[in-house]
């Protein structure tokens, strides 16, 4: 028995690694009809390809719940797919990148050589740490199969008498690597307030940073009146963002485009006069018992979101439409144990020109590339342009008529989707790519139709948007090609965070010193050599 | 036809053939797990010479050009490199001091407890904690010792006293990553030695009886020794791990309030390498943690040797 055993086991072993040794040696079967769905191949005709080329796409995976979709697999990707085979006859798989480990992901992808043949991301320095070592495909003989690209992104509002197209096109060879995809709103960051709890306490709504210090000591004082655990102000370990209108209003405003561009290091702007200032009122806000004590234990948004739910936030700085985006919103959650509570948008934090400074998004957003191991960068090019004919980002924008949107005085009103066509992003910008967000050729119906997009009353959203666009600003583009940031961007990123949560929760008294050796420490790490490569190739736009 | 008259090599050779012939199933099943080795232990080693080269991802480790002892010079010249290595040694060290006797510790007591069915429970509950991920216990953790919504801070609020800062102080949060470490481990490495304390022969137990010892008298002269073996091994494998640390650990319970100490060569190389794209600094980080390892494993098990043990090898 024992040797019967054994002797099948060894077999099994040599036969094993035979069949690793030579994997395909021995001839395929002939092709009997093991796939007898396929037509036959029809005669050769005017048709270019027979054969659908196979490309593959990727996109974010988000991963969020309340009944989100696989987004390689839904009613989206099934209408790309059967349209792109009657127009393109383009066979398109995608491949699921996780939105918050994309970095990682996109870097195992195209190390191992099997990045998808269109893939995208948001940071700009990501792509140039791929094209630097030779990993994307030189666009330039395909530019021609762009023309509905390029007409959808039209001129480059920051670089005058340049197409949008050519933004990230290489000044020394020429030649262009990725394209940018055209935000259609480039509102960025707002401060939000419950309006319930002024009106509670009798305050006014605060126009000035010192009113927004007292609105939130009375917040804090009267938790007794408001009757729950109140958090004055929330944010979490990403302090840069999540102060972000605050600290700007202290950036020296005499300060030119030139010195704000060179010394913004990887989007931080810790080194311009006037940020530590603004670092400083908030560790006085949070010596004050304004701030979650425990923020600076938030890697991630879930404790922010589960406190402003529970209707326990006061205040919080994040992006422009933050409160009321997705369904059910951080509004609609919080309604439904406070039915009265709501959030406005306000605009406190003035410079001392008296401007209402914040940042607003650049008109370039995420880049699309195409991997130089590409094999079909001709059909990847091709599915890029193809996505910018109306047709095609319009349903993916607002889908059926009737399904997911109804027309309301001549407006698309989105229906809140809960079914298989919700849409994992919003607008299905992880399927447009390149157009990023939603266009109906003016300000301001677009922003009529944006607002007729949410669950709450349109004019939170209106509000929302001039209190955004008011005063913003974005850094200048200079078209250089930089190269130093990449390998240190992610260390600096992490320093920053531990730098800046160090310094507002240190004692007052030890605020400068704190603060201080976080910028020695900061600079030394890299920054002083991005910054070094910045002021030499600074050109004047 | 008798044996003597063959030539030497003949016989040897049909020894040889004879012993194979008997045994060669055996041999045939060993070539699996050599192969095992061969192709996912020794093979992916060849990569380290990235460490010497400017790896180009898309050129692959072999086509990229040699960098020569650049990448280590840029660790050894980096300030958080020598501060991630420092708190390695340190939560290692402590890790070493703390965790290693605890398990003995335990499997001691558990050995001593007379309702079997008491000692299965305890164990089982002991070893429990061990299968759960680091993620879920850094969950349970900010839960019970966050500064301000911990249940153990809330109940010392209400009662009067100061909030502990757990996480934030670095000492204290030094002292909460190596307790989290024990709880999870305790019980899962007391099972390696409450299986040597199976093996000991009964009757050494019953001649110190006779002898007169008691409980005590019986552990420190029966068992103890009975697993000092055990014990030596285990130590010279921890201690040849000492400048190596898991990722997942300090990753999830560090913060910014004690990065200072909680970054380790782990987190520093996640960061800096992997992140930054700079594989080749993460496998000079890596050789060069082996080759201390290493050290550290011929100096422990040589140590051993000398105090009359039997080492690993």
């Amino acid at each position: 028995m024992k040797k019967v055993l054994s002797l099948f086991l060894a077999v099994v072993l040599v036969l094993s690694l035979a069949a690793c040794s030579k994997p395909a040696t021995q001839p395929e079967p002939t092709k009997t009809p093991d796939t007898p769905a396929e037509t036959p191949t029809p005669e050769p005709t005017e048709e270019p390809p027979k054969e659908p080329v196979k490309i593959t796409v990727e996109v974010f995976d988000r991963g969020t719940d309340g009944g989100k979709t696989d987004p390689t697999n839904n009613y989206w990707t099934d209408w790309i797919k059967q349209k792109l085979l009657e127009d393109e006859n383009i066979e398109v798989t995608f491949i699921p990148v996780s939105r918050w480990e994309e970095t990682e992901q996109l870097n195992n992808l195209m190390a191992a050589g099997t990045a998808p043949d269109v893939c995208y991301t948001y940071s700009g320095d990501l792509v140039s740490l791929y094209r630097e070592q030779g990993g994307l495909t030189v666009l330039n003989p395909y530019m021609d199969l762009l023309k509905d690209l390029d007409e959808l992104l039209g001129e480059d509002e920051s670089l005058p008498g340049r197409r949008l197209i050519e933004r990230n096109r290489i000044a020394e060879t020429g030649e262009i690597h990725s394209i940018p995809a055209r935000r259609m709103n480039v509102a960025g960051i707002n401060t939000f307030i419950r309006k319930d709890w002024l009106d509670k306490l009798n305050l006014p709504i605060p126009n000035t940073i010192d009113e927004f210090f007292d609105t939130l000591v009375a917040f804090k004082e009267n938790a007794d009146v408001l009757g729950v655990d109140v958090i004055p102000f929330e944010m979490t370990t990403d302090v840069r963002w999540r102060a972000e209108p605050l600290i700007h209003s202290f950036i020296d405003p005499n300060l030119s485009d030139k010195e704000k561009w060179i010394n913004t290091v990887i989007d931080r702007n810790y080194l311009l006069p006037g940020v530590k200032e603004g670092y400083r009122f908030l560790n006085k806000m949070y010596n004050a018992g304004l701030i979650d004590p425990e923020f600076y234990l938030y890697k991630d948004d879930v404790k922010n979101e589960e406190y402003i739910k529970a209707g326990r936030v006061g205040s919080f700085i994040h992006n422009w439409d933050q409160p009321y985006r997705g369904s059910p919103s951080l509004v609609d959650s919080m309604r439904e144990n406070f039915p009265d509570a709501e959030y406005i948008t306000i605009d406190p934090f003035v410079n001392s020109v008296g401007k209402r400074v914040k940042m607003k998004y650049n008109q370039a957003g995420l880049n699309v590339f195409v991997p130089s191991f590409s094999k079909n960068a001709e059909a990847a090019v091709r599915y890029i342009n193809w996505l910018a004919k109306p047709e095609v980002y319009r349903f993916l924008q607002f889908g059926e008529e009737g399904v997911n949107h109804e027309v309301v005085n001549g407006l698309p009103r989105t229906i809140a989707a809960t079914g298989p066509t919700i849409q994992n992003s919003l607008n299905n910008i992880d399927y447009t790519l390149n157009m990023n967000g939603i266009w109906l050729g003016d300000h301001e119906t677009t922003l009529k139709a944006i607002a007729n997009g949410y669950s709450c009353e349109p004019h939170y959203i209106e509000n929302a948007m001039k209190t955004a666009l008011n005063d913003a600003y974005a850094l200048p583009v200079v078209p250089v090609t930089l190269t130093v940031a990449g390998p240190y961007s992610e260390d600096l990123k992490t320093k920053g965070e531990v730098g800046t949560c160090n310094a507002i929760r240190a004692p007052e008294s030890e605020f400068d010193k704190i603060w201080d050796e976080f910028i020695a420490d900061w600079k030394a790490s890299g920054a002083d050599e991005i910054i070094a490569e910045r002021a030499a190739k600074y050109i004047e736009p | 036809m008798s044996v003597q008259k063959l030539p030497m090599n003949r016989m040897i050779s049909e020894k040889t053939t004879k012993y194979f012939m008997r045994t060669w199933q055996l041999y045939g099943m060993l070539l699996l797990p050599i192969a095992f080795f061969i192709i996912f232990r020794y093979l992916p080693m060849t990569n380290i010479v990235m460490a010497f080269k400017n790896y180009n991802m898309f050129k692959g480790v072999w086509e990229s050009e040699w960098a020569g002892f650049v990448w280590f010079n840029k660790a050894f010249t980096s300030k958080d490199f020598w501060n991630a290595f420092r708190n390695t040694l340190v939560l290692n060290a402590l890790d070493l001091v703390i965790g290693f006797p605890m398990p003995i510790l335990m499997a001691l007591l558990l050995n001593e407890l007379i309702f079997r069915r008491f000692k299965r429970v305890t164990q089982t509950i002991a070893y429990l904690p061990h299968f759960l991920s680091w993620i879920i216990i850094t969950g349970i953790a900010f839960q019970i010792l966050a500064p301000r919504s911990g249940i153990v801070n809330i109940a010392l609020t209400r009662m009067g006293f100061d909030a502990i800062e757990f996480l934030s102080d670095p000492k204290l949060w030094i002292m909460t990553y190596v307790m989290l470490g024990l709880w999870k481990e305790v019980g899962w490495n007391a099972i390696i030695y409450l299986a040597a304390i199976t093996g000991i022969n009964p009757e050494l137990y019953e001649s110190a009886e006779i002898d007169g010892a008691g409980r005590f008298r019986k552990i420190w002269h029966v068992t103890l020794p009975g697993i000092r073996n055990t014990i030596v091994v285990l130590l010279i494998l921890s201690v040849g791990r000492i400048v190596g640390i898991e990722f997942d650990r300090p990753f999830t319970l560090q913060n910014t309030a004690v990065m200072e100490v909680a970054d380790v060569i782990s987190t520093y190389v996640y960061r800096v390498g992997i992140k930054g794209l700079q594989f080749s600094l993460t496998a000079a980080v890596g050789l060069f943690q082996s080759v201390i390892n290493v050290i550290f494993l011929l100096i422990a098990n040589e140590l051993a040797k000398r105090t009359g043990e039997h080492g690993i090898w």
